[in-house]
């Protein structure tokens, strides 16, 4: 039975499908012409014709809110002082009715309101708002005119009765332009003002409820009306039910405030301006839009504007476009505070002077961004320790200089970003800075201190702003700007800063002192800071715990390793108690304790550091990061000052992948595959060796120049692989190569040149030349015998290099 | 929930997720109940994207198409115990609240209809159940061919071949004379 139910079911459904979208008279013939069953053909001829009778059937109505039936009031009822006309709307809110006061005296028509029955039970609450808004006497704001209790037990409002056009339909019929358009809706945000004064918000503004009368008048109705009709849950509902007008706090049932009315205000502008909405929600709204409505920032204007549209795009570019995005902003405490600044903004554009909401925006992106990059500003101070690694036997200078400069670089790369995001903020802003070649730096000079400078009678905006542009600065590695900006703001008295703000400021300065070389000053402010933080440690305790790097880097600076090894170690504990031991806080402080300990000459305690540091920054799946490439390279240079060849090698090897993946070619990856390069030329593998070392030679020439001492550096161990590999000619040339440019570098009397006459050494006993060797070997002995203390840890260099010869001679 | 329907039991969307929707639902839609009774005039999907904005902070759900079949079950459940309670009320005599009666002039028999169409529902999932899930993300839930396309994993141009399959049945097995 079931089965044959089945089958005929799957023979309706066929048969139904094909014929839904035939006329009537070929849907006939093609049922007669079938091979089937009459019940089916029954059956299906039954759903056509249901379809063609009753299309309406199931479906929702056209529009949601269409009334079906009829008021639940005759006309002629009386109402307090009110005799009914007609209704004339029924939403989700009640009836609307159409009425005149039963007055021969006194003519008036009013919009009588009768509310949903469950706000009866709130009937005190309501009555004292209503004398709330029978206070708002504007004349841009419709009336309430009268209000109680109706027969049947619902509150009712009479509001006065306004005849005329909505805004948008207004400015449309009149072909208003831009400047028109902007007027009237000055007045809408008069009307607005007037009310948030009283602390009265209207919760509820869009087009509809904007009328403007024959005289060009705008009048407002339904204010505060949201509010006495229920509990703030169903103001949620409501506001799901006009979703396109309802700021994110509406939908989210957060707090209302004016900056509520705010954003339905700039709604209505974006409308008024564009054409469209800046969010088409098409009907009611689901969840995926929803989401996309409080996570996602609208377009601005300018780039919605059509060519038909009210305004052309080029009006609305630049302030127009940043006074309706600041009225749209997602966070109520962004936006503009009320109607009236608003309004402000909008009389400032008009009269061609700036405007408030550029300045912001700039502050607001800049904000936003460092608020995502927080960890990266926080490793670019980290990084700035570089890298530990040296060629062995290499002069410091070399590194120092090698390093500078791939500094520079690498932080080009890192920054792009932040320049990016600043050449947008300040062409935004259509001041200083353009030109794809400006530097960040540029940028930053040019405008930070202007951009504090505005906001000197907001001291918290002002704050913020100097502290983020001080960690820009730092996170550059420019302490020279850093410094000025920071000092003049700690400085000015009248700054109005908070302790807590000036705490904040101080320590980067603190931090910025010391880089720049002095260590009193930074004392000076840390100790500031960290006296403001201890008077409330518990409250204070992550910037507490965050100065502690800064405070053993002081200490290094002041009296030596072992105070700062103390500090670092006591900071290891409070990190593992505060952060918990798999933290990025934790792991930079054991780098920090890696150095330290190495520097000291604790080899055992760096390379357990240096693990332990590996080993979080594993955890945390956090191995592609500046910080953790850095704790790699210091690792290498531990494990190879342990002679451990083999775990130098690995290390580096990773390392030098890692940096190269993420920072490309640099000065500091030429020195990592140089040092890798020699590590394995060592070990006995000079081909090995090689392919590391040509490359770094190519790199190092590129970003450290022809004559640095890591590109001298790079080229002699390149000798040296290949008179490993017998191909002495090749190491003929190279040796020439490198002994220019270690006379261009520092002469023939310094280290570099040293080295060179050693290795010539070599190549001339590979050669059997030994008489020359031998000169070659005292000549080198003589130049580091000259320079004293800082030939002496080649000594060895020199005795390795004649027993080679001697062996070979005996 | 006043019973627990079987025809909704072997669904996909887990049924803890749909009690979970199911009681959010029924209290917003408890709030709202001057315009319950009718799924033509309720705003249902104002209702399932409150409960959304509740639920989305405290649940991860699967996916949106995922919520939203789970949402379009629960609605489905709400409206009909809804009606249930009411039909039986008044056939009781009871609700003699004048003012409620004054607010909820709904037309006479809606609830009924209602009930009438979840029944054949029922029929019509044994026959073929996507079309009665089609009519559940339609009528029910309020979705638009497009969302309900994307809700169930099919064509948009299945979805409104289904819908109007499904309608032209349940028009004719609602007809006074299949009745």
């Amino acid at each position: 039975m079931a089965t044959d139910r089945s089958t005929q079911w799957a023979q309706i459904a066929d048969l139904f499908d094909r014929l839904v979208d035939l006329p009537p008279v070929e849907r006939e013939s093609q049922l007669r012409a079938a091979n089937i069953d009459g019940s089916v053909a029954d059956q299906v001829r039954a759903m056509l014709a249901a379809l063609d009778a009753e299309p309406a059937f199931l479906e929702p109505p056209i529009a949601p809110a269409r009334c079906i039936e009829p008021g639940s009031l005759p006309a002629g009822t009386r109402i307090g002082a009110f005799l009914v006309d007609r209704l004339v709307g029924r939403g989700g809110m009640g009836e609307v009715y159409l009425a005149h006061r039963d007055d021969a005296a006194f003519a008036q028509q009013v919009a009588l309101k009768l509310v949903r029955v469950e706000a009866a039970a709130r009937l005190p609450q309501f009555e004292n708002e209503r004398r709330i808004l029978a206070r708002l006497e504007h004349p841009g704001i419709a009336r309430l005119v009268d209000g109680g209790v109706a027969p049947d037990g619902r509150p009712y409002m009479a509001m006065e009765f306004v005849e005329g056009q909505d805004i948008l339909a207004f400015a449309q019929a009149h072909r208003l332009d831009a400047e028109a358009r902007l007027r009237l809706f000055g007045q809408v945000c008069e009307a607005v003002d007037f009310a948030h004064r009283r602390l009265v918000v209207h919760r509820d503004l869009k087009p509809a409820n904007i009328l403007v009368d024959g005289e060009g008048r705008v009048r407002l109705l339904d204010f505060g009306i949201a509010h006495l009709l229920g509990d703030d849950d169903s103001a949620q509902t409501q506001a799901l039910l006009t979703p396109d007008y309802a700021a994110p706090e509406q939908l989210e049932g957060g707090t209302i405030t004016t900056a509520t009315d705010v954003h339905a205000l700039g709604v209505v502008l974006y409308e008024l301006l564009v054409g469209q909405r800046p969010w088409t929600l098409a009907g009611l709204p689901l969840p995926a839009s929803l989401k996309r409505r409080l996570e996602a920032d609208p377009a601005p204007p300018s780039a919605r504007a059509a060519d038909a549209g009210p305004v052309p795009k080029s009006r609305l570019q630049g302030d127009l476009d940043a006074i309706v995005l600041k009225a749209l902003r997602r966070e109520p405490e962004q936006r503009y505070t009320g109607a009236a600044q608003l309004w402000e903004d909008i009389a400032r554009h008009l009269r061609r002077e700036p405007v408030q909401a550029r300045g912001d925006a700039r502050g607001y992106r800049f904000r936003r961004f460092m608020a995502r990059h927080r960890w990266g500003v926080a490793a670019g101070v980290v990084v700035f320790a570089a890298l530990a690694i040296g060629l062995a036997g290499m002069a410091w200078q070399a590194r120092k200089t090698a390093l500078e400069r791939d500094q520079v670089l690498q932080e080009m790369a890192r920054t792009e970003a932040v320049k990016n995001s600043l050449l947008l903020m300040f062409r935004t802003a259509g001041e200083g800075a353009s030109g794809d070649d400006t530097t960040a730096k540029q940028v930053l000079d040019q405008s930070a201190q202007r951009l504090a400078d505005q906001y000197r009678d907001q001291p918290e905006t002002r704050g913020e702003l100097v502290e983020t542009l001080g960690s820009l600065y730092l996170y550059m590695n420019d302490y020279d700007g850093a410094v000025p900006l920071l000092r003049g703001y700690l400085d000015d008295k009248a700054s109005g800063a908070s302790a807590g703000k000036r705490a904040d400021i101080g320590v980067l300065l603190a931090e910025a002192e010391l880089r720049r070389g002095d260590a009193v000053a930074a004392r000076k402010r840390l100790d500031a800071a960290q006296a403001f933080w201890n008077a409330d440690p518990e409250r204070y305790r992550k910037p507490l715990i965050g100065s502690r790097q800064l405070q053993a880097q002081v200490e290094k600076e002041e009296s030596g390793l072992p105070a700062s090894i103390r500090t670092l170690q006591q900071a290891l504990l409070e990190h593992d108690a505060y952060f918990g031991r798999n933290n990025i806080e934790t792991a930079n402080i054991l780098n920090s304790l890696g150095i330290a300990y190495q520097a000291n000459g604790d080899i055992d305690k760096a390379d357990a550091a240096f693990r332990d540091s590996w080993a979080v920054h594993e955890a945390l799946g956090n191995e592609r990061s500046a910080a953790a490439l850095l704790t790699l390279g210091n690792w290498a240079t531990v494990a190879y000052r342990k002679q451990d060849l083999k775990r130098a090698e690995e290390l580096l090897a990773h390392a030098s992948t890692l940096r190269r993946e993420l920072y490309g070619p640099s000065a500091a990856l030429a020195a990592m595959q140089g040092n890798l390069g020699k590590i394995v030329l060592r070990a006995g593998r000079p081909r090995d060796a090689l392919t590391q070392l040509e490359p770094a030679l190519a790199m190092a020439r590129q970003y450290t120049g022809e004559h640095s001492p890591l590109t001298v550096a790079i080229l002699q161990s390149q000798v040296e692989a290949k008179i490993a590999l017998r191909d002495l000619p090749a190491a003929e040339t190279l040796l020439v190569q490198a002994k220019d440019a270690a006379r261009a570098n520092s002469g023939e009397t310094q280290v570099l040149y040293a080295i060179c006459m050693g290795l010539e050494a070599r190549l001339r006993h590979a050669q059997g030349r030994d008489a020359e060797a031998g000169q070659l070997a005292d000549r080198m002995a003589g130049i580091l015998h000259a320079l004293g203390e800082a030939g002496a840890p080649y000594a060895s260099e020199v005795q390795r290099l004649r027993g080679e010869l001697a062996g070979a001679a005996g | 929930m006043s019973s627990p329907d079987p025809a909704t039991s072997s669904l996909p969307a887990s049924d803890d997720l749909v009690q979970a929707l199911y009681a959010e639902l029924r209290d917003v839609a408890s709030r709202e109940r001057w315009r319950l009774g009718n799924a033509q005039t309720l705003q249902t999907t104002a209702l399932i994207s409150e409960t959304w904005l509740k639920l989305h902070k405290v649940q991860a759900w699967q996916d949106r198409s995922h919520f939203l079949r789970a949402a379009a079950i629960a609605m489905r459940q709400v409206l009909v115990d809804a009606a249930r309670e009411r039909y039986a009320a008044k056939r009781g005599g009871g609700l003699a609240d004048l003012t409620l009666s004054i607010v909820e002039r709904m037309p006479a028999g809606s609830d009924e209809e209602l009930l009438h169409v979840d029944e054949a529902l029922r029929r019509l999932q044994d026959l073929e159940p996507r079309l009665a899930q089609v009519v559940e993300c339609r009528f029910f839930a309020g979705y638009s061919e497009a969302e309900t396309a994307e809700v169930l994993g099919i064509a948009e141009r299945t979805v409104r071949r289904d819908w109007l399959k499904a309608k032209a049945w349940l028009y004719v097995e609602l007809s006074p004379e299949n009745a």
